[in-house]
């Protein structure tokens, strides 16, 4: 397979997963056997394919206004330091920035600011196709968003397709493992949750936790305190650590 | 299903795709057929347009104009992506699709057809929008002889839906020049020839109602397009 083919199967993966999470893609979404798509590792992947389709682009920003809350926010930001190349950095940056200028959240400030060590000295559309030549370049720049000018990624103005998103019922139907992050609006709770559900691995300690979601040790304590207490977790001490584990 | 609140919770909410699209319009013929939707809504607040009679096409002819109003044909023409899909000119996988509609004729029509729409929307759990009529406010970007190079979708009794051709469409695209109609340009694949006949009619839009700016800008685009033999 080559590298085109290569880039058109991850990017039909990319638009099936959104389809399963909720957006209007003309695509089945990716199959129900699968596990729901981990949303934040979704917006990594939209940040690194986002300058070859400008949809993907505008319906993960119609897709995050109306379901920001799904975010775990720390496990974004520390995804973005520790898996996200800086040069894709700018494109979620400013895809999160514009989810917080229009919907006027703080939600996303880490995140952001995570993005905003990697903005690119010289400026360019975000697009592909708006790079195909110096007068598309110039019209780019012309009509960029103001935003998008601070991230050096040049993109217009656009409304969110609130119609092309589908109703929380479904979405929560479709994708049961979102519970958690919807009951804990996408908070440290949510972040500690995932990391343990997606590898047992993650509990065998605090700084373990704290490293995977960006946090101190002291907040990730607090944090599954109250995990422990509405019996999410478990929690017992091997040796020195305290390891946590999700309740059955 | 309702909520404590007495809101309708409905897990029905469909997305156009063409199988859909189809149902609905064909739907909409069925509901036209038996004396459209009757309710008091208003209308919202589009004036209709005066296409002028070179505009009008096929139904301006005498025998129709005979019938009753009840009777005469309703004719749509869709523009933008719906076009795109169901004329097999833009790739299937695309974003969900609004359904924009440019001309009605008879201009009176629009009402009824848009009563139907949301008619057939509620019955079918498709968004509200479903049916978007914002577009026959820019009548001027569709280039003249639109009318007999419009490509037939289908007719479903009184409704008969057409969709721009390909030549159209590209006009369209590169006069919006968002990057999304670059995108779908790409996909079109413009020809030598559809510059030149997209340039003659962008050249022809000076002085009407879309703005210079996007006039210049179009033109540009237009010269500097790279076409791939």
């Amino acid at each position: 397979m080559n590298a085109n083919a290569r880039g058109q199967v991850a990017h039909d993966e990319l638009i099936a997963r959104w389809a399963r999470a909720g957006a209007g893609f003309n695509v089945p979404p990716a199959p129900s056997s699968e596990q729901s798509p981990d949303l934040e590792r979704l917006l990594l992947e939209t940040a690194r394919q986002a300058r070859g389709d400008s949809r993907v682009f505008i319906m993960a920003a119609s897709w995050l206004a109306r379901y920001a809350t799904l975010i775990a926010k720390h496990r974004l930001r520390a995804m973005i330091v520790h898996e996200l190349e800086p040069s894709h950095r700018a494109a979620l940056g400013l895809l999160l920035d514009i989810v917080h200028h229009k919907l006027k959240t703080d939600r996303f400030n880490g995140a952001i600011r995570a993005c905003a060590d990697s903005i690119p000295s010289v400026g360019e559309p975000l697009f592909d196709v708006e790079s195909r030549s110096e007068v598309l370049r110039r019209i780019a720049r012309d009509r960029a968003m103001q935003i998008s000018l601070r991230w050096n990624r040049w993109v217009a103005d656009f409304e969110f397709k609130e119609d092309a998103i589908r109703p929380p019922l479904w979405v929560m139907q479709q994708n049961p493992e979102y519970v958690d992050r919807a009951e804990f609006k996408g908070d440290l709770r949510a972040s500690i949750l995932i990391e343990i559900r997606n590898d047992a691995e993650a509990g065998a300690s605090e700084q373990e936790l704290a490293r995977r979601c960006g946090a101190t040790r002291p907040a990730v304590r607090a944090a599954l305190a109250g995990l422990e207490l509405a019996k999410r977790i478990d929690r017992e001490h091997r040796g020195v650590r305290h390891a946590a584990m999700l309740s059955v | 299903m309702c909520s404590a609140s007495g809101q309708a919770i409905t897990m029905r909410h469909r997305f156009l795709d063409m199988p859909l699209l189809e149902s609905a319009l064909k739907r909409i013929g069925e509901v036209l057929a038996n004396g459209g939707n009757r309710s008091t809504r208003q209308p919202a607040k589009i004036v209709p347009v005066d296409f002028g009679p070179s505009d009008l096409g096929p139904i301006k002819s005498g025998p129709v104009e005979s019938r009753p109003v009840e009777s005469r044909p309703i004719e749509l023409l869709l523009v933008g992506g719906a076009a795109g899909l169901l004329t097999g000119l833009l790739p299937a996988s695309r974003t969900t699709l609004d359904c924009d509609v440019m001309v009605y004729a008879p201009p009176t029509a629009w009402h009824e057809v848009e009563q139907a729409a949301h008619a057939v929307g509620r019955e079918l759990g498709l968004p509200t929008s479903w049916l978007n009529s914002v577009a026959q406010m820019r009548i001027d970007s569709l280039p003249g002889g639109w009318q007999d190079r419009r490509v037939l979708i289908g007719k479903f009794g009184r409704l008969h839906v057409w969709a721009i051709s390909r030549v159209d469409l590209i006009a369209m695209k590169f006069i919006a020049h968002r990057a999304q109609d670059l995108e779908d340009l790409v996909s079109l694949n413009v020809k030598a020839e559809d510059l030149a006949f997209v340039e003659r009619f962008v050249q022809s839009l000076r002085g009407k109602r879309t703005p210079p700016q996007e006039v210049d800008e179009a033109i540009e685009i237009l010269r500097d397009w790279q076409v791939i033999a």
